[in-house]
């Protein structure tokens, strides 16, 4: 009897002397980031155009548009929604003081940099109709210099945008003060 | 007259002693080890480009650890991302999805009031749980017992994000050790 308990206190003895180990365990997270589509448009702005400027021409950087995609497809669109606080959809660019006829109209749109009366500038409508302007396309296009870097990508992004005013023909046939009201929408067509 | 002496048979009982008693002491120890439970997994956690708040988190999760000395600490760090081994050191968070660049990512985090993140756009960090530096999470470094504490794990993201989405298992390993 003595002498097991003399082994079993040597035992125990001999245990306090050991080394500590270190020790893990592990946790499994389950994480996303999911980008979902968002839009913020340039600020209130305001260009003109001086009728006698030889060139009929004037570009004019308005700020920047910040957007998030969601998936590879989507895209980025602008378009005019009312004007002098007429909803467009229920006129036609000849019922504005923009335009005179189809050949002869002020005309306002988006423009890359550098561009010029006769390059890279995109209308928001012409003589007869408004159009829908691709700011940023998923196919490599679009009316900004980011449309064609900005291709099949998620994420957020925010990108310069200049407007243009050009005299098409002999332009409109009276002074011009007023509102255009743009929006622009994120989506995946 | 003569004596007859007979010897006579004598029937003498004495009192056995069969008990007998005797002490001794034995000196016992046990040694603290090293340990940690780990929370349980998985715990799902996700975040957009506009969740509100801004830093989601888990609820609080438990973890309970034993110091076996007074110099033990607990550490934690991101093992592992998906199907990648990060612990090489040859991967960053950009290689994983994490970060798009030095300056837009989202980072994995764990706090109890306050945060610290297990990575940054272009490095993983192990993070000081439980030890001798002044940002620790817990505060029971130099005492020498088992532990039971509740913590959160944080996502937060930096300037546009990781510039894709980001679903995949990220593991998180606790380290109990001696901190010299």
């Amino acid at each position: 009897m003595r002498s097991l308990v003399v082994a079993l206190f040597a035992a125990v003895s001999s245990g306090l002397a050991l080394a500590q180990v270190s020790a893990t365990d592990s946790t499994e997270l389950n994480v996303t980031f999911e980008y979902v589509s968002t839009i913020e448009a340039p600020p209130a702005t305001s260009l003109s155009l001086d009728g006698v400027d030889a060139d009929g021409y004037a570009r004019v950087f308005v700020g920047t548009v910040t957007f998030a995609f969601a998936t590879s497809s989507s895209d980025v669109r602008a378009e005019v929604i009312s004007v002098d606080g007429t909803d467009v959809s229920t006129i036609s660019p000849s019922d504005t003081v923009f335009v005179a006829d189809a050949s002869n109209y002020l005309e306002l749109g988006v423009a890359k940099n550098g561009a010029n009366a006769s390059s890279d500038n995109t209308p928001f409508w012409n003589g007869e109709e408004f159009k829908t302007v691709s700011i940023v396309g998923n196919d490599g296009t679009g009316a900004i210099d980011a449309g064609s870097s900005i291709t099949n990508e998620v994420g957020q992004f925010t990108e310069n945008v200049n407007y243009y005013l050009k005299q098409v023909g002999s332009g409109p046939t009276q002074g011009i003060s007023t509102d255009v009201e743009i929006r622009y929408t994120v989506s995946d067509p | 007259m003569l004596l007859l002496l007979v010897p006579l048979a004598l029937s003498v009982t004495m009192a056995q002693t069969f008990s007998a008693s005797d002490t001794q002491t034995v000196s016992v120890g046990y040694t603290l080890g090293n340990n940690v439970d780990a929370p349980a997994g998985p715990i799902a956690i996700s975040i957009t480009n506009v969740s509100t708040p801004s830093t989601p988190s888990t609820d609080e999760q438990t973890i309970e650890y034993t110091f076996a000395t007074s110099g033990t600490d607990l550490r934690a760090e991101i093992t592992k991302v998906g199907d990648t081994d990060i612990t090489t050191g040859t991967t960053s968070p950009q290689t994983v999805g994490l970060a798009a660049d030095a300056n837009n990512y989202f980072s994995v985090g764990i706090g109890n009031g306050s945060i610290s993140s297990f990575n940054n756009g272009e490095d993983f960090v192990e993070v000081n749980v439980d030890t001798d530096a002044t940002s620790d999470i817990l505060d029971n470094y130099g005492q020498s017992a088992t532990h039971n504490e509740s913590i959160r794990f944080y996502l937060t993201r930096t300037g546009t994000g990781p510039g894709d989405n980001f679903d995949e298992p990220v593991e998180i390993t606790f380290t109990v050790a001696d901190g010299s």
